[in-house]
């Protein structure tokens, strides 16, 4: 339908923009006071489950309406401009696929709300882009989880939006499908069109995305360069656990490295050291265990969940 | 796009589960007057009267609408495909509009050719008039009844139950009860009119409980619930949020 527009922004205006943006259920907040803007290329919206994600993206895609704060996609408030759906493919989180349909129906359905009377080679072409057309024609009833992924990214390709909104597209894919999905999100970016994704798995959005933004508890926590944010990730402190054959030897002369902060010793006899640099603790501990005459039986950092990384973001 | 939305919703409505109990629902007049062919039996006026209001007006076509309207909106709210939906390029009424006529064609078709065949097969007098009268009621209270029960799906997953209390406790018990209750009830504003088009086909009583409103009534209330009622059902799906 159109490739010279696809990156094109009027006065340069970001895709995504959000101003003060909140939305609460009850007495539940799920996104607090968020200010962003989304420029073009792959974005990654990162974030633990239950920080709000998927509320955000219902936002920035018009399926709920903000309590405070404005949205604008492509420019436009989405719950009252549906024209812009025309230039956009959304794939939600949940399954949602008409059982009954079979997978080319389904397609053919998304192209037909978007007022394309496309030749049926078209929407087979967006199939076979997602490896769907062996079970085109099986009903979605019959599908899996991953199978149904990739007939909603079918779905969503048609019409060759210029902006892709997925919300964690990556559930229920195998590895293979993974590097497929991966592969497409690659290609779309390629022909100068946007892509925004939402994941709670680091790597998994760090394989694909230029950008990222992270969103813990409502809040946004970091949004911008991912190597920025990965750079901010290296110089956080972690607790690490050592195991040994001499806790007292080896503490006491841990404490003295400069990469460690600090040296608890655990009741169980092992050691807690909280260090800004695990990679230089990696080089120099074996070197000290071995001229101290200590055996080490483990290391291991205790507190790298994607939680912990968002924590120490959002209180950084 | 509306065709496509209206051709969706007649594959959804006609789901092979609720498309047999709508037959049955549809098939109970038609086979009574049959059987009652066949077994000779002589039809008083009353009884073909209560046949039309009782049996059809008062019970079938509600359900058969309340079957077929209330998870028009309700399923797929439920379901979550209503995002299919709500993501494409077009206006909330092009989303509600096609949805609930393509429930009402499912409701009218089957209940008017019922109740035109059942008229012709048990009538006795001006049987073609009052054939036609009994379908053209069919449609008055089809399309209210849709739009009810279609609005209701919008605001609750839980339409089928409010329709069922509606149906046999506020339709069917409560306005005959409960003298002037008629005047808010759809079942009497369609025999109103009905009676005004045909008066050998529905001749209710003109005082009591049972007392239709007048049709002078009856005629602009039944198109405010259409018209309020459509507009209530856009007005949710462009106020709703979305799961």
């Amino acid at each position: 339908m159109q490739t010279d527009t696809a990156t094109y922004q009027p006065n340069g205006d970001p895709i995504v923009s959000l101003d003060s943006v909140s939305k609460w259920f009850g007495n539940v907040v799920a996104v607090s006071d968020v200010t962003l803007n989304i420029g073009p290329g792959i974005t990654g919206l990162l974030g633990p489950n239950g920080a709000g994600k998927t509320t955000l993206l219902r936002m920035i895609c018009g399926l709920h309406s903000p309590s405070e704060g404005e949205v604008r996609l492509l420019g436009t408030n989405p719950r009252s401009d549906h024209n812009v759906y025309k230039r956009i493919g959304i794939m939600t989180e949940n399954e949602s696929a008409y059982e009954f349909m079979t997978g080319l129906e389904f397609v053919r359905l998304s192209a037909r709300l978007k007022d394309l009377r496309r030749e049926e080679s078209h929407l087979r072409a967006a199939i076979e882009r997602v490896d769907m057309s062996f079970a085109l024609d099986r009903k979605i009833s019959t599908y899996s989880r991953g199978m149904r992924q990739r007939i909603r990214l079918a779905a969503a390709l048609v019409g060759d939006p210029d902006l892709l909104i997925l919300d964690e597209p990556l559930n229920g894919a195998d590895p293979t499908q993974r590097l497929r999905f991966q592969k497409v999100l690659r290609e779309t970016a390629d022909e100068g069109r946007s892509v925004i994704i939402s994941s709670h798995i680091l790597e998994e959005v760090e394989e694909v995305s230029d950008s990222v933004v992270l969103v813990v508890n409502g809040k946004l926590a970091a949004q911008g360069d991912f190597h920025a944010i990965r750079a901010a990730l290296d110089d956080r402190p972690y607790h690490v656990k050592i195991e040994c054959s001499d806790s007292k030897l080896l503490g006491g002369e841990l404490a003295k490295l400069p990469a460690v902060q600090s040296v608890q010793f655990d009741p169980d006899g092992s050691i807690v050291v909280l260090t800004t640099n695990v990679a230089t603790l990696q080089l120099d501990l074996p070197a000290l265990a071995q001229m101290l005459n200590v055996r080490l039986t483990m290391f291991r950092p205790i507190d790298d969940s994607l939680e912990s990384v968002f924590s120490y973001l959002v209180e950084g | 796009m509306s065709d496509t939305i209206f051709v969706l919703t007649l594959r959804q409505s006609l789901s092979i589960k609720r498309a047999a109990i709508l037959l049955i629902l549809a098939a109970i007049p038609l086979v009574i007057a049959i059987v009652s062919e066949i077994l000779n039996t002589d039809w008083g006026r009353n009884e073909m009267q209560g046949f039309i209001q009782a049996l059809i007006i008062n019970t079938a076509l509600p359900l058969v609408a309340l079957i077929v309207a209330a998870p028009v909106f309700a399923d797929e709210i439920e379901d979550r495909t209503l995002t299919n939906l709500m993501l494409a390029p077009i206006a909330r009424w092009q989303i509600g509009i096609p949805k609930t006529l393509a429930a009402l064609s499912v409701v009218v078709i089957p209940m008017a050719v019922s109740t035109f065949a059942s008229v012709i097969i048990i009538w006795q007098e001006d049987i073609y008039t009052s054939a036609i009268v009994g379908a053209f009621g069919i449609l008055i209270g089809a399309i209210a009844f849709t739009s009810l029960f279609a609005f209701v799906g919008t605001l609750t997953t839980r339409a089928v139950v409010f329709g069922i209390v509606y149906v046999f406790g506020f339709e069917a018990l409560i306005s005959s009860a409960i003298p002037g209750l008629k005047y808010i009830s759809i079942s009497g504003m369609t025999i109103a009119i009905m009676q005004e088009l045909g008066p050998t086909l529905v001749d209710a009583p003109k005082s009591g409980s049972n007392a239709p409103p007048p049709v002078e009534f009856a005629i602009p209330a039944i198109v405010a619930i259409i018209i309020i009622t459509n507009l209530g059902t856009i007005w949710r799906l462009k106020r709703m949020d979305v799961h």
